[in-house]
């Protein structure tokens, strides 16, 4: 029991790792479709500092079946519970950044409303989880099973689809096919409903995860019926993603960005060409004030350019994360050859990329100049 | 010497409110090791904690005190303190660009970090083979965890230091090479000082 907790002292802030670079894409989305600057910036930076240190103190609620006394039940239930505040608080500055603004439908944004409900459900039942005598009843049920996918799926990953289609122009130079995208969004969005809001129910009702089998006199079956019926649109919507990734990138000359900032972001990366030069910046802007783009009034564009240092251009980061990727899929599944073999991969790849001489390369003034006009003209 | 200067720009007055565009790559290098350091600081004291809270766990079989062997584990310290003093003596002779001193020096280094895995590996085999292996009892597989994980540290280090000293011995002491030793040497130390602790906490408070 104590490497379970070592593994959940770890595994706990590491779940806050999958959320909060969605709650940061929301903070950019939200004011970007709404037309107005983020309600309550520091007490979202305050939020996510408290969320973060008491991502630290609550992993023992992972295992409140574990035998603990029940002062140490009491404390770690406490803490969990602590962390809606800080997240409530996320959720409100958002809603309230809605509040009089001028709110666009874009899909990012559809994704957005999907989280606010999935978070808010999912947030809840876990309201009621951090309850020791509530978790005994409903440890390693489909309940739990349901929340957590609400967080994952509905939280997480819908912020990152969001978080897809919204810079998606921004690093390829063209948009994915809005219409395609929404058809993918309400296939998400209601086979995500269909598929796990019955797991709730079956967790009231005693089911657990990883059954091999259950009686027909449960009268479970319907309710599994319609689960399936839900993860198989959730399939036809994955479906509609890959098709509409094909198609966009086939049409890409219909669909091209030239302005640099198709959503009237007013953040730095849209001050910049899609998808961006090399280098970013021909000259490192300076920055006054939060939504730089938004400013009343926008600096002149400097013309005085200088060489550029950067490093040189590597695929090893790509290639250790591919193999990485195997190493973990023919760890868990205990096929040694891959194992072993991706394993060799990565230290050859590791070997080669440390044992480079020309780290660096110099962008002339004059190129730089070349490329700017190129770009602006 | 000017194959080792660091800093491209020297300027004292430097505007340091803009950052810098010829960014000083190898301070930022030393830098994140430093942080990948702590990282594993992390890892150690965890492990160190587990030991603590199991090293009386022993499910009625052996103890610390009926397994560990001070003349053992006295060897391995020396030979790895040893081999810090060759790497730091290597660090002075990559200092003035001495590239056979340095592969002379890292060599004996190299050569004391394998012969305290062979010690370790011996220690390991012998317990494994009297049946106390780390499926024996609490204590032991906080035993294997800790010196397990500083001794796949040391190995990994070992083979580091073989594709450092490859570099060495091909290209020279450049800026590239110095860095990566300069970087090494501080593994090297880091595993040496996890080392101390684990002498004094597994092995002297285990045996007295």
């Amino acid at each position: 029991m104590l490497y379970v907790n070592l593994i959940w002292a770890w595994g706990h802030p590491e779940v806050y790792i999958l959320i909060l670079p969605a709650f940061g894409v929301f903070s950019e989305v939200v004011p970007t479709f709404c037309e107005k600057r983020l309600f309550g910036y520091v007490s979202m930076v305050w939020a996510l500092i408290v969320i973060t240190v008491l991502s630290f103190i609550v992993w023992l609620h992972h295992f409140f079946t574990m035998g603990a006394s029940p002062d140490v039940n009491a404390f770690f239930a406490i803490m969990t519970m602590l962390i809606a505040i800080p997240t409530g608080v996320k959720i409100f500055n958002w809603l309230f950044t809605k509040f009089r603004g001028r709110v666009h439908f874009d899909s990012p944004m559809l994704w957005f409303f999907a989280f606010v409900l999935n978070f808010t459900v999912g947030g809840m039942t876990g309201i009621l989880l951090s309850s020791p005598p509530v978790d005994y009843q409903v440890h390693n049920s489909l309940f739990l099973i349901a929340h957590f996918h609400g967080m994952v799926i509905g939280g997480m990953l819908f912020g990152f689809f969001c978080a897809f289609t919204y810079w998606f122009p921004k690093f390829t130079g063209f948009h994915l096919s809005e219409r395609l995208n929404r058809y993918a969004f309400w296939c998400w969005f209601s086979g995500f409903l269909i598929a796990f809001m019955p797991l709730y129910m079956l967790g009231f009702m005693g089911a657990t995860r990883r059954l091999d089998h259950y009686e027909a006199s449960t009268e479970w079956q319907p309710i599994f019926i319609t689960a399936a019926i839900g993860a198989l649109i959730i399939l036809w919507g994955v479906t509609i993603q890959i098709y509409g990734l094909y198609k966009s990138i086939r049409e890409r000359k219909k669909n091209r960005d030239l302005t640099g900032n198709p959503w009237n972001g007013a953040t730095l990366e849209w001050a910049t060409s899609s998808p961006p030069p090399v280098y970013n910046f021909a000259i490192t802007p300076t920055v006054d004030q939060l939504d730089p783009l938004w400013a009343p009034k926008a600096p002149k564009p400097r013309k005085d350019y200088e060489d550029i240092h950067l490093p040189t251009h590597t695929p090893m980061g790509l290639y250790i994360g591919i193999l990485s990727l195997l190493l973990g899929f023919s760890m868990t599944w205990y096929i040694s050859w891959l194992a072993i073999l991706s394993f060799i991969g990565i230290i050859v790849c590791l070997v080669i990329r440390l044992s480079g001489k020309d780290e660096f390369e110099i962008i002339t003034a004059a190129e730089v100049k070349k490329i700017e006009e190129a770009r602006t003209a | 010497m000017d194959t080792l200067t660091i800093h491209h720009t020297p300027d004292p007055n430097a505007d340091t409110s803009v950052p810098d565009v010829h960014q000083d790559i190898f301070s930022t290098r030393v830098l994140g090791f430093w942080m990948y350091l702590m990282t594993d600081c992390i890892i150690f004291a965890t492990l160190f904690t587990t030991y603590a809270v199991l090293h009386n766990n022993t499910f009625g079989g052996p103890s610390s005190k009926d397994l560990f062997s001070l003349k053992t584990s006295f060897a391995e310290t020396m030979i790895l303190l040893l081999s810090s003093v060759t790497c730091g003596l290597g660090m002075l002779s990559a200092l003035k660009s001495r590239r056979k001193h340095v592969l002379g020096w890292f060599g004996i280094a190299f050569l004391l970090g394998a012969s305290f895995i062979a010690l370790e590996l011996h220690e390991f085999t012998h317990l494994v083979l009297e049946g106390n292996s780390w499926t024996r009892s609490a204590f032991l597989s906080s035993f294997f965890t800790l010196v397990g994980t500083h001794g796949l540290h040391v190995s990994i280090g070992l083979f580091w230091m073989l594709v450092v000293l490859t570099q060495v011995y091909l290209i020279g002491i450049n800026i590239d090479t110095f860095r990566r030793l300069v970087i090494f040497s501080l593994f090297w130390h880091f595993l040496d000082l996890v080392w101390i602790f684990i002498f004094t906490f597994v092995y002297l408070m285990g045996v007295l």
